[in-house]
């Protein structure tokens, strides 16, 4: 398939998909877990139906887990030589086959969506989670990112989480403003 | 109505209609009420240096022609109402009321029903008359006229305006301001991130936002930066290299939406197709900047002693770039408005819900104050506060503070007075109403402001008016102006709601001046809050009191905590007639 990309693209996704290795290493995913608090994660899977805020007011972290995770993902998304932004994906307890956003860098995403509090499981990020192996995502989609993602493990080796790694297609007409 | 037959009648402005003439059922009033006298003339009586407002109804079909005309050095501005369709489920009858105001020019016949509009069946169409008096025009009576020219026949209103020796000030006693969210502003390619070429289209559109409200008594804020911390090139320079390196470079975006704002000359130009300004072109009040967590220092190093050094660096450069450029009269806001619900850092910027956040904003503010001690800048650190606005003024005021409180604050009167007393500014925040509510309902939150003794309010949202507005309108509450591109004008468009909120401002800015004047604000402010029917403050909920904010939700509160406007169904469409009485009331020779 990297054959047929044109040069730049495969020289970013090698770099992208060696960064991911590395997070798939470095990313803790006991760690990951203790980020969003108990609270936050009941409200994230269960949407009040009549107060769509209440997730969000209800949303808290435990600052210092927070703050490592996001430092250590700064680091690993420059391990590439381009803007790449990274973030971190837990499956949402209590609800099957979705996932939440735990923190994100930056403002290049191919998942999120402004005020959402969780998606639903993405094939590309099922597949890198059952196979405990780094995923290069579609390469066309209407985010005109380029994506990896890398799976996080916990400690006894259980698969709960993803790390996405995104950056502007080499191609993309357009790019979000930023002076990153 | 027979064909061809055209009829011409004048409303006061807290009264709409539909394109057939109906009233607005929450516009109602429980006394007949009108603006003519028993010989068909527009009475009116206005103080110098503002506005008089009222609406012309054209009813009937076929083609007219509608002029106005004014004498005394009065300038008059007509403008046509936009019928919005309003949203509707597939089938059911949609409504339409109007509130985009276009502006008339030239002699162009208009038809009944409207072809541009498109609404079967119209046979009502309402213009918008703004007669402003100039400061100094001689005090005394002046006549202008209302024509309308259908089949041969011509028609006309005769306007009797009495201007009263009044003269409004120049600056508004509070702040009404409309605020946005990275304006003008979608996508760029990195190529052009520094070209001024690209960046003139987004900047003009901002100016002529700025404009827009500027002239109608209000302030615009537009944050440049989004939940991330990234930012458009005009919204703040470029912070390149790390620690002792850090510099902020490549100001000329910046400082070509800046520049003309800070010095007060974009204000001396009219947004396109609107009426020459009116109000001197100064430099606004405040002005939001694009200090955040990721920006000008990295938030790699927050918490260690690289991120102190890039931030004061950073924020000392910007202080020096204001300085050496003059901009100095503007209130700079150093304000956080990210939330941590959108996962980009582990605290609350804007609205903090769990009072553990603090810890940030106190290293925040220390820093700040570091890097911008003994300036000439007016800095004010910014706080926007709902659930903890309480436990906030104790925990972090004492810092040339600007607070701009959610709607809890009705609670708290007290701590309120003491926060003013100690010499900080103090902002209440909310929605606008929708197009479809009452006509005068927007102008409880001028009121409030006034009546509870705060400086300013801030509609949170006001440029957004909705995939379409025109033909599918969601009730535009997010927005106070329209696009003009429909109707070939390449700026903003105003609002009735905006216009209908500058009168009031007006009003309120008399009765401040006259009550400063005789030293009795407190006492015309209590004399006033006894004759409307709106509670300045409120008991808070049982569980506000028991519970801490951590655990308040819209359940337990028995509210939302949304910026969303408050409609009050007791309050008669002409409340604020009393308040305009006392504004207007003659000057005891």
């Amino acid at each position: 398939m990297m054959a047929k990309q044109n040069p730049k693209v495969r020289k970013m996704l090698q770099a992208m998909t060696e960064a991911a290795r590395v997070a798939s290493v470095m990313v803790d995913g006991d760690e990951a877990g203790r980020i969003p608090t108990e609270r936050a994660l009941h409200y994230v899977a269960n949407p009040d139906p009549n107060y769509r805020s209440l997730a969000g007011d209800y949303y808290d972290v435990d600052h210092l887990t927070f703050q490592r995770m996001k430092k250590l993902l700064f680091r690993i998304e420059r391990l590439v030589d381009f803007a790449c932004n990274a973030s971190l994906w837990l499956k949402t307890k209590g609800k099957e086959g979705h996932m939440t956003l735990v923190l994100h860098n930056g403002s290049v995403h191919r998942y999120y969506r402004f005020g959402g509090s969780r998606i639903e499981m993405p094939e590309e990020m099922a597949r890198c989670m059952e196979t405990n192996e780094v995923v290069v995502a579609p390469l066309y989609h209407e985010s005109k990112t380029l994506t990896v993602l890398a799976p996080v493990a916990d400690s006894l080796g259980d698969v709960v989480g993803v790390v996405e790694l995104s950056a502007m297609h080499a191609k993309a007409k357009s790019i979000p403003p930023a002076w990153e | 109505m027979a064909p061809g037959l055209v009829t011409l009648t004048a409303a006061p402005e807290w009264v709409t209609r539909d394109p057939f003439g109906r009233l607005k059922r929450a516009d109602v009033p429980s006394q007949p009420y009108g603006i003519t006298n028993n010989k068909g003339a527009v009475m009116l009586r206005a103080a110098r240096n503002g506005y008089v407002s009222f609406r012309v109804l054209v009813q009937g079909s076929g083609e007219y022609r509608l002029t106005a005309s004014i004498r005394g050095g009065l300038e008059l501005d007509l403008y046509k109402a936009w019928y919005h369709r309003m949203h509707v489920e597939k089938d059911a009858r949609p409504e339409y009321w109007p509130d985009a105001l276009i502006p008339v020019r030239g002699r162009k016949p208009f038809r009944l029903p409207d072809p541009e509009n498109a609404i079967e069946g119209q046979t009502a169409q309402e213009f918008w008359v703004d007669i402003f008096v100039p400061p100094d025009t001689r005090p005394g009576r002046v006549t202008g006229r209302i024509r309308l020219v259908a089949d041969g026949e011509a028609t006309s209103l005769l306007l009797r305006v009495r201007v009263l020796e009044k003269t409004i000030p120049d600056e508004p006693c509070i702040v009404v301001d409309h605020n946005s969210y990275s304006s003008g502003v979608k996508q760029v390619r990195r190529s052009r991130l520094v070209s001024e070429r690209f960046w003139r289209g987004p900047v003009e559109r901002l100016h002529n936002y700025y404009r827009l409200f500027h002239e109608h008594r209000g302030l615009f804020h537009n944050l440049g930066y989004k939940q991330s911390g990234s930012l458009a090139p005009i919204y703040g320079p470029r912070a390149q290299g790390h620690g002792r390196e850090r510099n902020l470079t490549d100001w000329e975006p910046f400082d070509l939406l800046h520049g003309p704002l800070l010095d007060g000359s974009a204000f001396a130009t009219a947004a396109p197709r609107m009426p020459r300004p009116r109000r001197p072109a100064r430099p606004p009040y405040s002005i939001y900047t694009p200090f955040n967590p990721a920006w000008p220092a990295d938030y790699l190093w927050w918490g260690d002693k690289g991120y102190e050094v890039e931030f004061v660096r950073g924020v000392r450069q910007f202080d020096a770039h204001l300085r050496e450029n003059g901009w100095t009269d503007t209130r700079m806001e150093f304000f956080f408005n990210h939330k941590k619900r959108h996962r980009s850092f582990e605290w609350d910027g804007d609205e903090m819900k769990y009072m553990s956040d603090a810890g940030h904003h106190r290293a925040m503010i220390r820093m700040w104050e570091k890097a911008t001690a003994g300036s000439p800048v007016p800095w004010v650190y910014r706080l926007d506060a709902s659930w903890q606005v309480k436990n906030q003024f104790d925990v972090l005021g004492g810092h040339r503070n600007f607070w701009v409180c959610g709607g809890m604050v009705r609670w708290y009167p007290e701590e309120v007075a003491r926060v003013i007393q100690r010499g900080e500014t103090v902002w209440w925040y909310g929605g606008a109403p929708r197009v479809d509510a009452g006509t005068s309902s927007i102008l409880q939150n001028a009121y409030l402001t006034w009546a509870r003794g705060m400086h300013g309010y801030c509609t949170w949202s006001t440029v957004n008016p909705g995939r379409d507005p025109w033909s599918d309108c969601n009730g535009s509450a997010t927005a106070l102006l329209y696009p003009g591109e429909r109707f070939r004008i390449k700026g903003p468009l105003p609002s009735i709601r905006l216009k209908v909120q500058r009168n009031g401002i007006q009003d309120i800015d008399l009765i401040d001046q006259a009550a400063k004047a005789a030293d009795s604000l407190d006492a015309v402010r209590r004399q006033v809050s006894r004759a409307i029917p709106i509670p300045l403050w409120e008991a808070p909920p049982p569980n506000a009191t028991k519970l801490p904010p951590e655990e308040w939700d819209a359940y337990n509160l028995a509210e939302d905590h949304e910026p969303e406007h408050r409609e009050r169904k007791e309050l008669d469409p002409f409340w604020w007639q009393a308040i305009r009485k006392l504004a207007l009331k003659q000057e005891r020779k």
